[in-house]
C-alpha cells in the first residue's frame, strides 16, 4: 500500500505532463493556423499641432514619428497618429507623413487649415503673343481669390470660384489663393533676350554693375556721359524696345526720356530702378515704391553675414500691390524693405533700395563678389521674368506641389472630423484568451521550452521508477 | 520743398567723386612721383565732367583700405618685393575687379624696378601680355591711332633708350586687371597742372583715358 502511492502519484504527474506537452503542442498548431487578430492600435500617441509650413518642422515631426514607431515595434504593435494640422504641410512634411503611412502606422489628420481645393493651369497661346493662359477654380469662399507671380499681384477678385485671365507675361512661379488655399504652377520662362539698357553716370556702382551682369550672362548696352560732348558707349546701344531689350537699368538720378521708359514697360519690358534712379519725378508713375530718406551705412557690416547693412540704402515704402520681395534686418526694430517688386502694364518694375552696392563687392567678405553678383542676377531676372540660374524650373518641379492640399489628401487620405476622432473606439478591449494567444504568439520560443520541459519532467519520471 | 530740404537732396543723390589713390608699398620708392596724382586730377577736372575729389590718396598696400579705390597706381625706381601681406590684399583686390596700373620710373627694361616688379605682378596676378594699340582703353576717351603715346623720356634716350610701342596687361573677364607701362608716365605727368599751359599738346590726356576706362569698364 505504502510502495503503490508514490508509484500512482508519478504516474498522475507523468500524465499531466503528457497533456500539458500535448496541449502545447496543439496550441502551437492552432497558433500556426490561427487568423491574425484584430491589432490593438493604441490612441493617440501623438498629436501634433503645425502652425507653419518649415521645413524644420517636418524634420522635428518625422523624428517625433519614428521615435514613437521604433518604441512600438518591440510589440508589433503599429501605431496610429493623429496629426493636427493648421497649415497646408510644405512638400516635405507631406512626404514624410505619406511615408509614415507606407510603414503601416494609421494617421489621421485633423483639417484646421482652413484650406480646400484649388485647381489652376497655365497654358501657353499659341501664336506669336506667347500669352499665357490662366483658369482658376476652387470652392466657394467669401474671400477674394488672389492670382501673383514672382513680380506681384497680377489680380485679386472677390467672390468668386471660376475665373480665367489671358497674359501678356508671366514671371514663374503663378500662384493662386484663396485665403489659405494656394495652388501653383510653375509655368515655362518666356525665351527672352538677355540684353540689358543701362542708364548711368559713370563710376564704380555702374562698373561694377555691368561687370556682376556681364558675369551672369546678361549683355549690357549703355551711354556714359563724360564729358557735355563725349559718350562714353558700352555694346552697340539701340533703341529701347521690348524686341531688343529684356530690361532697363537705371542707377542716378538723371535725365532721363522717361516717356521711352514708361512705354517699355507698358508693353511688357522690365525696368530696374537702383539706388539713386528711386528719385528720379519723371519715373515716380512706374516705381513701385516711395524713396524717402537715405538709411546710412553701418559701420564694418560688410565684414559680418550681413553685409547689406552696410551699405547706404533708401528707406522705402512700397505702394499699394507692390510686393516686398526681400527686407533687411533694421536698428529700428522693423524690417527695411530692400527689394520691391511690382507689375506695371504688361511689364514689371524691381526697385532696389541700395547705394554704391559696388561696395559690397570690393570692400565686403571673400564671398561679397559672389554675393554682390547673385543679388545682380535674381534683381535682374525678377524684372526680366526669368530664372536667375540657367535651368528650366518646371522640369525641376514637383507635381504635388501644384495642389499642396491635394497632395496631402492623395498621401494621407482624407481628414478626419474631430467628433470622429472623438467618438472612435481608443482600443478595443480583448478577452483573456485573446491576449494569452498573442503573448503566446509575441513569444513561440516559450511555448517550445513548456513542450520540451513537460516532455523530459515525464520522461525523466518514467525512467526514475524504472519504466521505459 | 524748403532749400534746406532740397540740398539735402542734391547731397544725397550726389555720386560719389573718383578719388586718384597711390599704392604705397614697403620695398623701394612708392613716392618717386609725387605731382603727378595732382596732374592726373587737373586733366580728368579739365576735359571731362566726372566729378573728382581734388586730393588724391596715399593708401598702404598692405592694408584692406585700397578695396574703396578701385583704381590703384603704382610707381617706383627701387626693388619691389611685396610682403605677404601686400601680396595677399593685392591678389583679393584685382580678383574682385579692382585695376592697378604700374609704371616703371626708371624707363629701363634692365632696370631692377621692372625686373622686380614683373615677378611680382606674376606672382601675385599672372603673366602680363602686350596690349594691342587697338584696345578700347586707346578710345575711352581721346583717340590714340597708334596706342600709347610716347613720352619725352623716350625720346630723349634716357633709360633703356627704347620706345615701347606697346603697354602690357593682365586681363581678367575681358578687363585690364594690371596695366603694366614702361614708358615712365611718372616722370612724363610729374609737373604742376599750371605748367600745362607751356605745352603745345597736353601730355597727360591718356591719364584721362586710363581713369575713364576704370569707371566705365
Amino acid at each position: 500500500m505504502t510502495a503503490t502511492t508514490p508509484n500512482r502519484t508519478r504516474s498522475v504527474l507523468e500524465r499531466v505532463l503528457r497533456a500539458v506537452a500535448w496541449l502545447g503542442l496543439a496550441t502551437a498548431m492552432y497558433l500556426a493556423s490561427r487568423p491574425a487578430g484584430p491589432r490593438d492600435r493604441r490612441a493617440s500617441v501623438l498629436r501634433w499641432s503645425a502652425s507653419d509650413l518649415a521645413d524644420s518642422t517636418a524634420t522635428a515631426l518625422t523624428t517625433t514619428i519614428f521615435r514613437e514607431v521604433v518604441a512600438a515595434a518591440g510589440d508589433t504593435q503599429p501605431r496610429r497618429v493623429n496629426v493636427e494640422l493648421t497649415a497646408v504641410p510644405s512638400q516635405r512634411a507631406r512626404a514624410m507623413l505619406g511615408a509614415v503611412v507606407g510603414a503601416d502606422v494609421s494617421v489621421n489628420w485633423f483639417d484646421r487649415t482652413q484650406a480646400s481645393g484649388l485647381a489652376l493651369s497655365a497654358t501657353v497661346v499659341a501664336g506669336p503673343s506667347g500669352a499665357v493662359d490662366v483658369r482658376v477654380a476652387g470652392a466657394p469662399s467669401s474671400l477674394p481669390l488672389v492670382l501673383r507671380d514672382a513680380g506681384g499681384t497680377l489680380d485679386s477678385i472677390s467672390n468668386t470660384r471660376v475665373a480665367a485671365w489671358q497674359l501678356a507675361s508671366v514671371s514663374p512661379p503663378l500662384r493662386a489663393s484663396i485665403g489659405a488655399s494656394e495652388a501653383r504652377v510653375p509655368t515655362r520662362a518666356p525665351a527672352v533676350t538677355r540684353r540689358v539698357m543701362l542708364i548711368a553716370q559713370p563710376g564704380w556702382e555702374s562698373k561694377f554693375v555691368t561687370a556682376a551682369l556681364e558675369e551672369v550672362g546678361w549683355h549690357i548696352d549703355g551711354s556714359y556721359r563724360v564729358s557735355p560732348r563725349t559718350a562714353v558707349t558700352l555694346g552697340t546701344p539701340g533703341r529701347l524696345d521690348t524686341a531688343r531689350y529684356a530690361v532697363v537699368v537705371l542707377l542716378d538720378s538723371m535725365a532721363v526720356d522717361a516717356a521711352a521708359i514708361r512705354r517699355f514697360v507698358q508693353q511688357g519690358g522690365g525696368v530696374v530702378l537702383g539706388g539713386d534712379a528711386l528719385r528720379i519725378p519723371a519715373l515716380a508713375s512706374i516705381s513701385p515704391v516711395r524713396a524717402t530718406t537715405v538709411r546710412g551705412a553701418v559701420a564694418g557690416a560688410l565684414l559680418t553675414n550681413t553685409p547689406q547693412r552696410g551699405l547706404e540704402a533708401w528707406e522705402l515704402v512700397a505702394n499699394r500691390g507692390a510686393l516686398v520681395v526681400r527686407s533687411d534686418d533694421s536698428d529700428r526694430g522693423h524690417a527695411e524693405p530692400a527689394l520691391v517688386a511690382q507689375r506695371i502694364g504688361a511689364g514689371r518694375v524691381v526697385a532696389s533700395a541700395y547705394r554704391n552696392s559696388w561696395r559690397w563687392r570690393m570692400e565686403g567678405t571673400d564671398d561679397g563678389a559672389g554675393e554682390h553678383r547673385a543679388w545682380w542676377g535674381s534683381v535682374l531676372a525678377m524684372a526680366a521674368g526669368v530664372p536667375a540660374t540657367a535651368g528650366d524650373p518646371a522640369a525641376d518641379a514637383y507635381p504635388g506641389n501644384a495642389a499642396p492640399y491635394a497632395d496631402l489628401v492623395a498621401r494621407v487620405g482624407m481628414p478626419v472630423s474631430v467628433d470622429g476622432i472623438t467618438a472612435a473606439p481608443v482600443a478595443r478591449a480583448l478577452s483573456a484568451f485573446d491576449r494569452l494567444m498573442n503573448r503566446l504568439r509575441a513569444a513561440p520560443g516559450l511555448l517550445f521550452m513548456v513542450i520540451a520541459m513537460a516532455l523530459l519532467g515525464e520522461w525523466a519520471s518514467r525512467r526514475l521508477r524504472g519504466n521505459r | 520743398m524748403s532749400d534746406s530740404t532740397r540740398a539735402a537732396m542734391r547731397d544725397a543723390t550726389a555720386m560719389d567723386p573718383f578719388v586718384f589713390a597711390t599704392a604705397q608699398y614697403e620695398s623701394g620708392d612708392w613716392d618717386s612721383a609725387p605731382m603727378l596724382p595732382a596732374n592726373v586730377i587737373d586733366s580728368v577736372a579739365r576735359y571731362t565732367s566726372l566729378p573728382v575729389r581734388p586730393q588724391g590718396v596715399s593708401v598702404p598696400l598692405s592694408s584692406e583700405a585700397v578695396f574703396a579705390y578701385p583704381l590703384l597706381f603704382l610707381t617706383g625706381h627701387l626693388p619691389v618685393r611685396f610682403t605677404t601681406r601686400e601680396a595677399d590684399v593685392l591678389r583679393k583686390y584685382l580678383v574682385r575687379g579692382g585695376l592697378l596700373f604700374v609704371d616703371d620710373h626708371n624707363h629701363d627694361v634692365d632696370g631692377a624696378f621692372h625686373k622686380t616688379v614683373r615677378e611680382e605682378i606674376r606672382r601675385v596676378a599672372g603673366p602680363l601680355v602686350p596690349l594691342p594699340n587697338t584696345h578700347e582703353l586707346y578710345r575711352s576717351f581721346f583717340v590714340f591711332e597708334n596706342g600709347p603715346p610716347t613720352t619725352s623720356h623716350e625720346m630723349n634716350g634716357w633709360g633703356d633708350n627704347l620706345v615701347h610701342e606697346q603697354l602690357d596687361a593682365v586681363l581678367r573677364n575681358g578687363r585690364i586687371s594690371v596695366l603694366y607701362s614702361s614708358k615712365d608716365y611718372s616722370s612724363e605727368w610729374s609737373f604742376h597742372p599750371d605748367n600745362k599751359r607751356f605745352l603745345s599738346v597736353d601730355n597727360t590726356k591718356f591719364a584721362v583715358n586710363l581713369v575713364v576706362y576704370a569707371l566705365t569698364r
